[in-house]
Formats: structure tokens, sequence, C-alpha cells
């Protein structure tokens, strides 16, 4: 029982920063029909962002969280502008392509002025922890989990509550339409772009304690936010949240089962049964295909 | 002179210039084994770029496994070569088997997805194969990876060094020369087609989903190829072979030399090898400047440097005169017997998408040699018809029969091949390929000899020369002969229209079914159009029209049909069909509440 918890507890906080991850992916996707593959490079950016801070001030990880944010959402601004926006009426190929490029860019700078050693910065909080029962519970899951459903809280206000939110929502039902009623595409891809990249730069601050990050992890956490979108329903918002929580369930109970390596390979081959059996995701009925 | 320098100019003339030029230049200054070991490198990066150009470059499948199929194949060279001491001849043959075994078991669930669900498909089997390498360390030896592979040997001779060298760039020219001869074929044309629109492919009848496996299965062979080369070459393999990193030299090498080209995978492989070797101070950064390298090219450079070379070319030299003489044949078509049976027969086909009803229980047949129109309001459901009829959407309920055959839920390929073609609302033709060449893709389904006959052919394609003959008579069958070289993009609409049809006979169907054919087109146009689908109905072609231009099929259809909100309200002669009371009311408006109005108007 215990084990299960404690489980539970490490898949939360995991599938939390998926999540983050996801979600800024999704925005993405939403606002510009594009897939943005540098989207894990991202999280590294902003963890190592984090990882470099950290010393500087003697302070908890939790206070770095805006600095993080606001660098790792301006490199998402220059990935758009570099990489998105002068590629958008070429095929998707070619935004694909590019944003790979940018994605190793990032990857290679960061390896450049970091090394290739993993790296961890400081807790949110506090170390340690406190027992509930017989459960060690960390500060660190606490708080990584608390901070993301705050990030989660605060990303639905903005998407349910406000004009960009509307805007966002109506580009992502019909681009076409948005465009002709006049909404202003570059600065929603713009911002979209930010989020998402602070979003990321968020979820890289969140692993840089709990678990050691290395500049090559980028790839990892594109494809699990992937495998969040394609499980969550593509394009749905919620559901890569409620995605990426199930696959870090699924992934931390099938780690403790049969070994992290093996877990992660059986992770893939779901990926591939769900896309062999389900293209429209597993959770909710295919969207709005038509004609 | 103008024929000389297009001689030097022209297809693989010039990458084998280049090859051969830079082979001579890097090595006279270098020792010799460096220079050997380098220049075999460049074959093998050039062999892994070669492969990727079948499947990106050609079918337009944006694949991230292909690094992985190297992987698999150093893999598998070097797990033969030590635990059995096989040497080149076996293990070259077994990388390749095992690549392309691989290949065939991934492209089940994988192939059918489109751009970027395929992307990541991929890019997740590259990650298993990434796992297994590392953690299933009895066979692989883990992150530690195996050492001590002999260097090649075929037929009982050790190829080290120099007879390496030969060896790897040999295979470097068949492969070359393979690709040069698809890109050269029909079957070139075809994925051409593909690549460009996919709605051009399906009208024209090219087997895209064969050609995408077919591509698959030939980068995964040429990637595993490459790969034991590899394992031979350096003696060590490692997990380090799975990487990324592969991946993206791979991406390099073909979109920074040339997406789809021999030469550019030869000119992107001496990129990506010798580029960090000239430029020490690269060092460490090697895999950054790669990624800005192909930032770079993507935003500037789409077509890579040579696609950037060929433009120079046309721009100095004028477009390569188009010199090929064609037999004149007569236009294919093959005797359409009167029988009764009919072309085409729905029974109770019915499609929703979401809670909207778009056909619902319709019925009907098409006998041969009937041109039959198909009318109705907007979003009544005629054009979903269409596309149910052609594969591609599947029917809710209902059978689709076409010549006897039980067409429902065949894609669209596959009902193309029993005979049946369209033209679309919106106009999907390639802009850039001729006139010509836009139709003689679509004799692929009928011409003998595939793929294989392509390679087996040395020179000039002769089913691409028979293609284009034939395309000629269906031009001129259409008042199109006179455009044939122009490029289709330059066509004046009524033409565009008119090809688009061409491409439809030139398939030899038994129906045809039209979108729209006369939307756009001005009076004489039309006229023009009506006078010559008069001609094919005496052929014995059935024709189904859509088109909301009452006036063009009251004095054309010999039936017309009459669809309001998914279902059939009408169904007779012009004149019947005109009269009718629920047409008048679908027409006004009021759907099928609309008898009241109709009442009204009498």
């Amino acid at each position: 029982m215990t084990d299960v918890l404690q489980l539970l507890l490490s898949a939360l906080s995991l599938g939390s920063t998926y999540a983050l991850v996801a979600l800024g992916f999704v925005l993405v996707l939403n606002a510009t029909n594009a897939v943005n593959f540098a989207q894990g490079e991202l999280v590294v950016a902003g963890g190592f962002l984090a990882v470099a801070l950290s010393p500087m001030v003697d302070l908890p990880g939790i206070v770095l969280l805006p600095a993080v944010m606001l660098g790792a959402g301006l490199i998402g601004v220059v990935l758009s502008l570099v990489a998105f926006l002068p590629l958008r009426r070429r095929p998707p190929t070619a935004v694909f392509i590019s944003t790979i490029a940018f994605g190793i860019i990032v990857q290679n700078a960061v390896l450049a002025v970091s090394g290739p050693e993993p790296a961890t910065a400081s807790p949110l909080l506090a170390a340690g922890g406190t027992r509930i029962g017989d459960t060690a519970v960390g500060w660190q899951s606490l708080a990584m989990i608390a901070t993301a459903a705050a990030l989660v809280g605060l990303l639905h206000l903005l998407l349910e509550r406000t004009q960009f939110g509307r805007r966002l929502r109506a580009t992502a039902q019909d681009p076409e339409i948005a465009r002709a009623l006049g909404i202003p595409v570059v600065p929603l891809i713009l911002v979209a772009f930010a989020l998402a990249g602070a979003l990321a730069g968020a979820a890289g601050l969140l692993v840089a304690n709990q678990f050691f990050l290395s500049p090559s992890d980028g790839a990892n956490y594109m494809l699990k936010a992937y495998i969040a979108v394609v499980i969550g329903g593509w394009g749905r918002t919620w559901g890569a949240v409620l995605g990426a929580l199930l696959i870090a369930v699924f992934e931390s109970f099938a780690a403790a089962a049969v070994g992290h390596l093996a877990a992660e390979a059986l992770l893939y081959l779901v990926l591939l049964a769900v896309l062999l059996f389900r293209p429209s995701g597993i959770l909710g009925e295919a969207a709005g295909r038509r004609a | 002179m103008n024929r000389i320098a297009f001689w030097f100019a022209d297809g693989i003339r010039l990458p084998l210039i280049f090859a051969a030029g830079a082979l001579v230049a890097f090595m006279l200054p270098l020792e010799a084994p460096y220079a050997i070991r380098l220049l075999t490198q460049v074959a093998i990066y050039a062999l892994l770029g070669l492969g990727y150009q079948f499947v990106f470059g050609l079918a337009g499948a944006f694949s991230l496994a292909q690094g992985a199929f190297f992987g698999v194949g150093a893999y598998v060279a070097a797990l033969a070569a030590l635990q059995w001491d096989w040497t080149g001849n076996l293990t070259l043959p077994a990388a390749v088997v095992v690549a392309v075994a691989l290949a065939t078991i991934v492209a089940v669930p994988v192939l059918r997805l489109s751009t970027h669900y395929f992307a990541l498909a991929t890019l997740g089997i590259a990650q298993v194969l990434l796992l297994l390498a590392i953690g299933w360390i009895d066979l692989t030896g883990g992150s530690n990876g195996l050492a001590g592979i002999a260097p090649l040997s075929l037929l009982g001779i050790a190829l080290d060094g120099w007879g390496g060298m030969i060896a790897a760039w040999l295979l470097v020219a068949l492969v070359g020369l393979a690709l040069y001869q698809v890109r050269g074929s029909l079957t070139g044309l075809a994925f051409d087609v593909m690549r460009t629109d996919s709605f051009a492919a399906i009208a024209a009848g090219v087997p895209v989903e064969r050609l995408r496996f077919a591509a698959f299965l030939a980068s995964a062979g040429i990637a595993g190829l490459a790969g034991a080369l590899q394992v031979h070459a350096i003696g060590v393999v490692s997990p380090e072979v799975l990487d990324f990193d592969i991946m993206v030299r791979c991406l390099v090498i073909c979109v920074v030399g040339g997406v789809a080209r021999t030469s550019g995978a030869i000119l992107g492989a001496f990129l990506v090898v010798l580029a960090p070797e000239l430029f020490q101070v690269l060092e460490g950064y090697r895999l950054l400047a790669f990624g800005a390298l192909l930032l770079l090219a993507i935003l500037f450079f789409p077509v890579g440097i040579v696609g950037s070379l060929e433009a120079l070319r046309a721009r100095w030299l004028g477009a390569t005169p188009f010199t090929q003489k064609l037999p004149t044949l007569r236009a294919p078509g093959r005797s359409l017997l009167a029988t009764t049976r009919p072309v085409l027969s729905l029974e109770r086909v019915s499609k929703h998408f979401g809670g909207v009803v778009a056909l619902e229980s319709v019925t009907l047949k098409v006998p041969r040699g009937e041109i039959f129109g198909l009318i109705g309001p907007n979003g009544s459901g005629k054009s979903t018809l269409v596309n149910v009829v052609t594969g591609l959407v599947p029917p809710d309920e209902g059978r689709v029969i076409v010549s006897g055959e039980d067409v429902t839920g065949r894609p669209a390929s596959r009902v193309a091949a029993c005979g049946v073609a369209r033209t679309f609302q919106t106009v999907h033709l390639h802009p850039d390929l001729s006139v010509l060449d836009n139709v003689a893709v679509a004799r692929i389904g009928d011409l003998p000899g595939g793929l294989f006959g392509t390679l087996a052919t040395i020179g000039a394609d002769r089913r691409l020369r028979r293609a284009r003959a034939e395309a000629v008579a269906v031009l001129d069958a259409l008042g199109l002969g006179g455009d044939g070289l122009r490029p289709a993009g330059s066509l004046p609409p009524g033409a565009q229209r008119r090809l688009e049809l061409a491409r439809a006979l030139a398939r030899n169907p038994e129906l045809v079914l039209l979108d729209e054919p006369a939307a756009g087109l001005s009076e004489p146009e039309q006229a023009y159009l009506a006078e010559r689908l008069r001609v094919l109905k005496t052929r014995g072609l059935a024709m189904v029209i859509v088109d909301h231009n009452m006036g063009f099929l009251l004095s054309l259809a010999d039936r017309i049909a009459c669809l309001d909100q998914g279902r059939l309200v009408a169904i007779g002669t012009p004149d019947q069909v005109r009269r009718d009371p629920a047409v008048i009311a679908a027409y006004i408006g009021l759907g099928r509440n609309g008898h009241a109005a109709a009442e009204a108007t009498r």
C-alpha cells in the first residue's frame, strides 16, 4: 500500500511536469496548426537557466520561476520568429525541420555552456520531506504538483476568461473564419509560442531539482508531450493534461514492475498501438472530422 | 557550345564531376590512410542519405527512423561478424534483410499515418530501438557496445583501406544510379505528384500506398547497408549509432545537399563528413553548426545546394530542351461494349458527419454511356456522394458497386483501379509539371512494368515515353495538344479543368465523376466542354456530373437526380426533374417540409 502511494506521488509529480510541456505543445498546435519539435529543448533551456541562476541567489527555487519562465518564453518567441513565421506558407515538413534544427541549436548551446554532465538546481521550497503514515513525502514532489497545478489553473483562466483566450480558441476551431473575423494572427502566434516556452521552462525548473537534467533530455520530454497529446485527443487542451498524468502513472508503475528502460519501451509501443487503433486519441470522440 | 555545357550540367553528370573533383582535391594534400578513412566515411553517409532520398525525397514522408535503420544494420552486421565469423558476403545482406524486415513490420501501424503522426511514430520506433540497444546488455553489450569487428571482406578479398573505400563508393554509385533512374521514370513522376498534391495523385490513379511502402523499405534497406559498412569500417558499434545525431546528419545531407537528388546526397555527405574535419574550430560545436546549417538551408535554400545550382543552370542556359520524339498512338480506349449491367450502383448509402446527415439512404444506378447529372442546393451531399463513390470517404451504411464489384470501404487507390476516375471541385494539378506529364502520370496504372522494370532499364524510361505518347493523344482529344509542354499552372482556368478531365480519361476509366466541371468557365468554354463530353459518351463512358449550373446540365444530361439534405428527392429526365415540386422546393430552400411551398407556387 505504501509503495503504491509512493509511486502515485512520484507519478503525479512527473505527470505535472509532462502536463506543462504538453499544454505548451497544444497551445502552439491550436494557434498555428504546427507541430513544435523544439518543445523538449525549451524544457532543457528552462532547466539549465534554473541551474545557472540558483547559485547566484540563495533562495528557494520557486523564486526563480518568473525569471525562468520569462527567459524560456523569450526563447519561444525567438523560435517562432526564426523557425515558424517565415515558413508558415510552406508545407508542414519545412516547419518540422526548422523546429528540429532550432532544437538542435538550443540543445548544443546548452551543452557548450554547461557541459554534458547532468545538473540539478535548488529545491523549489525546501529539501527533505515529511511522513504521512508510512509514506515518505518529499517537499519537492508536493511543491512540484502544487506549482504545476497553479500554472495550469492560471492558464485555464487565461484561456477561458480573456480576450486572448477566446481568440485562441476561435483560431483553433477554424483558422479561416478567425482570419476573416480580423483576429490578428501574428501576435496570437507569438504569444502562443511565448506561453509554450514559458510553460516548458517552468517544467524544466520543476524537474531540475527532483530529477537530474542533462542537455540531451529534450527529445524525451518532446516525445512524452506528444504522446500525452495523442492520448488526450489531438488538439484538446484538457485532454493533454489528462494524457500527461496517465502516461506518468503508466511509466512510474511499469518502471517499478519491469525496470526503467523496459517501461519506456512499453510506452512507445502503447503509442504505436494507439495510433494504430484509435488515431483520434483514447479520451473522447474524434474531434470534428470533416469531408 | 551550349550542347556541351548542357551535357556537363545535366542530371547525374554534375554530381559525378563534383565527386571526382572533390576526391582528387582532398586526397592530394592528405596522408593516404587519413584521406581513405575520410572518403570511406563520405561514401557511407552518402549511402545513408541516398536511402533517405527514397522515403523523404521521393515519397515525401518525413521519417525520423532512418538513423535507427542505420543502427540496426550496424548491430546486425557486428553480431553476425562476432558470433559466427561471417564476412561481408553475409553480413551486408543480413543487415539489409533485417532492416527491411523490421521496416515491413513497422510499416503496418505507421505507414498509413500522415505528416507529424508519421514523423513522431517513426521517432518512437527509433527510441525503442535505442532503449533496446542500451538495455539488452547480453546481446548488444549495453552502453559499451561491441568491439573487434573485422574489416570488410567480400568474396574472399580483404577490403580494408583502399579496397574498402572503393567498395563503398561502388555501392554509392549503384544506389545513386537506381535513385536517378527512378526519379526520371514514370514512377518518379508519380512520386513527384503524390508529394506535391495527394488529391492529384489519387485522381491520377497513382498507387500511393504501394509507392510509399516501397520507398520506406528501400530507405530502410539502404540505411541497413550503410550501417553494416560503417561497422566494418570502424570496427566497433555502440548505441551511438542509434542516436538522433545520425538522423540529424541524414537531414543535413538531404536538405542542405538537395532533396530527392542523387547528387544532393553525395554533396551533403561531403559536407557533413569533411566540414568538421576542415574547420577544426568547430570541434565540440559540430552539432550546433549542423543545426544552424539546417535552419539556414530550410529558410533560404529550400531546394538545397543542388536545387539552387539547377535553378542557376536554368537561368543561364534556359530550360533543358525537350527533344524527345514521341511515337504517334491513337487514343487509349478499350472498347466499352454495350451491356445492361450498370457501371455504378449505390444501394441505400448513408453518411453522417457527427450529427449532420450528409447522405441518407441513397439508391441509384448509372448505366454505360449515360451522362448522369446530380443537382441540389449547397450542403445537400453532392460532393460527399462523389467522395463516397471514389473511396475518399467510407459510407456508414449501404453498398457501392462499380461494374459488378463491391468497392464499399476500399481506399481511393483501389477504387480507382476498378475504372473510376474523377475531377475535383477545386483544381488539383501539379502546377510546375508540364501539361503533358500531368496526364502521363495517370497512365501508371495501365502500363506494364513497375519499379523493378524501371531499375532494369538503362537510360530513358521506355514506360515514361509510352505514357507521354498516350497522353498526347488524350490531350489532342480535349483540344490541349498545343499546350503539352507548358507548366500546368500557366494554363487559363477553363483549360485547367479540361486538363483535369484529360488526366481522368487517361486512366481509361469506365466511370468518370466530375465535380462542378463548368464552374468558372465562360459560355464558349462550357459549350466546348459539353461537346467533348458528348463524344466521350458515344464511346460508352458513364459520367456523373455534379453542377450548380442548371443550364449546362439540363442540355447535357440524360438523367438528373436532385439531392436535398442528403436525400434523393427526385430522379428522371431533365424535363421531369425541372418540373418536380420537390426540386423546386429544395431550391427555394424550404427543404423537405417544402411541399407546402410547392403547393403554394402552383
